[in-house]
């Protein structure tokens, strides 16, 4: 057993995954550390190259349920906020890194500092080769068919007026979402997993993002990626937070 | 041959890269970021091809040979367009990552693409890349525990400095009373470091080039305490050199900034590497050729995606 490994999972009261998973760990012994994000400020870390403590004990794996911009320090005064937030993640990210932790999810520098937006993702994804929808920059009134993704979203709109799309610099797709599938550890939770899902789920746990939803599109190609999804039912919401819990617990048990 | 300039066009760095490219014989296109859409526009598509519009010229983009990028922290609107706050956050943000997304998809050199060097903005996730890359790193900790940080700060015999964890800029400094107070007060995470004694060495690398400028100043951090400060070229082993080089490189770099402690045992510790460094500042009062360099990438390479 791994009784009394610590695990620490940041998230937000509401974060039902969150609560399934901590639920899931105590129940295999686990000793957990629940953190609100806005208060990760006020819990004391060491971390170097190697290490990383908190409280004076070093987690074993961290769950992360943060995602940028989220308040971090609260207490600290408003004009340092930005700076207290950036300092915090900044220590927080190599933690989530070092190889001994397991992290939920683990982030690359490049895509946690691309705001996780989907237009990271993307670069990323296809940067290893998985097929990513297509896209058109700037001005995009040549085609009809097109609906404008917001990089702050991922919900498609109709593409604004030729003026504004060409002062935005827009990114538009004719491709349409098809259907949406969660990744868990590689896994891709789908009858039928097409291979661009299970390239997509194999590059991202790879890199340790173990818990993603991909929304492909009718050609088998990744729209967008998103690494703190929501759950079709709270059938599947269990089902994924035990299978997080057993990853979680394999790596405890495997000192 | 048409080289750009994008983002903030103040910037002495674009606006200095821009003259040298003029005096090569580039055509400098200048791309300011408050002016797309309206000086400016562009399109593009995933396998690279698409046009630029400057005034009522447009050509494709595979004429383009190079884009310099020089990005502003609070860039401004369109003229004449005024936003509420929030209207206005938004704006910017969208065009900000619209304009990142071409730089990471155009087909030709880019100095340097958004995605490249990001780990800057976490010093432990640089420190650590760095020591895995065979840097030797000086001892560090990030901490915001008072406690842990006069720990290590005894091990070292009380010769340590902090810095921000972050990439935001901020002073290095000396631990001291102050600093232990204010974590004893309750703050962020700050990363204490080992103090190195010697002379700062800045190298400057452009692809598989580099330029090694010496800093002596009796501060702890130069950029700061400009007074007595002193800069001159200077050599380092051809093998860190390459060894710069080649991380960059493998950052997705074309140029970067290595800061360097040079030891009296002419021992190297690296401190971390910027990927937007302000390169004037040392090429100026050294005389090296780190913008002709620049300018020289730009115009040489030719990227598939």
């Amino acid at each position: 057993m791994a009784a009394g490994e610590l695990v620490v999972v940041v998230a937000p009261p509401s974060d039902a995954f969150a609560a399934a998973a901590v639920h899931s760990l105590r129940g295999k012994q686990a000793r957990v550390i629940v953190c609100e994000p806005k208060n990760l400020v006020d819990l004391p870390v060491v971390l170097d190259s190697r290490r990383f403590e908190v409280d004076g004990a070093a987690p074993r794996a961290i769950v992360w349920r943060v995602t940028p911009p989220m308040l971090l320090s609260v207490g600290i005064s408003a004009e340092d906020q930005v700076f207290a937030d950036a300092e915090v993640v900044a220590a927080w990210l190599w933690a989530l890194n070092l190889p001994a932790i397991y992290s939920v999810n683990r982030y690359p520098a490049s895509v946690w500092y691309g705001g996780l937006h989907w237009s990271a993702w993307h670069t990323w994804l296809r940067a290893r080769e998985v097929y990513v929808a297509a896209l058109h920059l700037g001005d995009a009134s040549a085609n009809r068919k097109q609906r404008w993704i917001p990089f702050h979203s991922h919900t498609a709109s109709p593409v604004p007026d030729a003026t504004a799309a060409a002062a935005l610099g827009i990114a538009a797709s004719a491709a349409e979402p098809a259907l949406s599938v969660l990744a868990v550890a590689g896994d891709v939770l789908h009858p039928t997993p097409s291979p661009t899902m299970q390239a997509a789920a194999a590059a991202l746990n790879a890199s340790g993002v173990v818990l993603a939803r991909l929304t492909l599109d009718c050609d088998d190609r990744v729209l967008w990626v998103d690494t703190t999804p929501g759950f079709d039912t709270d059938e599947q919401l269990s089902r994924v937070a035990h299978r997080v819990a057993d990853e979680i617990h394999a790596h405890l048990l495997a000192r | 041959m048409h080289i750009c300039l994008l983002g903030d066009l103040e910037d002495l760095a674009a606006t200095y890269v821009g003259w040298i490219a003029r005096q090569s014989g580039c055509t400098v296109l200048e791309l300011a970021e408050g002016a797309l859409g309206i000086a400016w526009d562009y399109e593009l598509d995933d396998s690279g091809h698409g046009t630029l519009r400057v005034g009522n010229t447009r050509l494709r983009w595979e004429t383009v040979a190079g884009v310099f990028v020089r990005m502003n922290p609070e860039p401004p609107l369109p003229p004449g367009l005024t936003l509420d706050a929030e209207y206005r956050f938004g704006f910017l943000h969208e065009r900000r990552e619209g304009l990142h997304q071409l730089l990471e998809h155009l087909p030709c050199a880019v100095v340097n693409r958004p995605s490249a060097g990001r780990s800057n903005a976490s010093k432990p996730y640089q420190m650590a890349e760095l020591e895995a890359a065979g840097f030797d790193v000086p001892r560090w900790i990030a901490s915001n525990s008072a406690e842990a940080v006069l720990a290590f700060t005894t091990e070292l015999g009380g010769r340590a400095i902090y810095k921000a964890s972050s990439g935001l800029r901020s002073r290095v400094r000396r631990v001291d009373a102050q600093l232990i107070e204010r974590l004893q007060a309750g703050s962020t995470p700050t990363v204490v470091q080992e103090h190195v004694p010697g002379i700062d060495v800045r190298v400057h690398t452009v692809e598989r080039r580099a330029f090694a400028c010496a800093v002596s100043s009796d501060g702890v951090d130069y950029r700061f305490e400009h007074q007595g400060t002193c800069y001159e070229r200077t050599s380092i082993p051809e093998e860190l050199a390459e060894q710069c080089c080649a991380f960059a490189m493998a950052s997705g770099l074309v140029l970067a900034g290595f800061d360097f402690r040079r030891t009296p045992g002419d021992e190297y510790r690296c401190l971390e590497m910027n990927p937007v460094p302000s390169f004037l500042p040392y090429e100026v009062p050294s005389g090296l050729p780190i913008g002709a360099a620049i300018v020289e990438a730009l115009t040489r390479q030719r990227v598939h995606r």
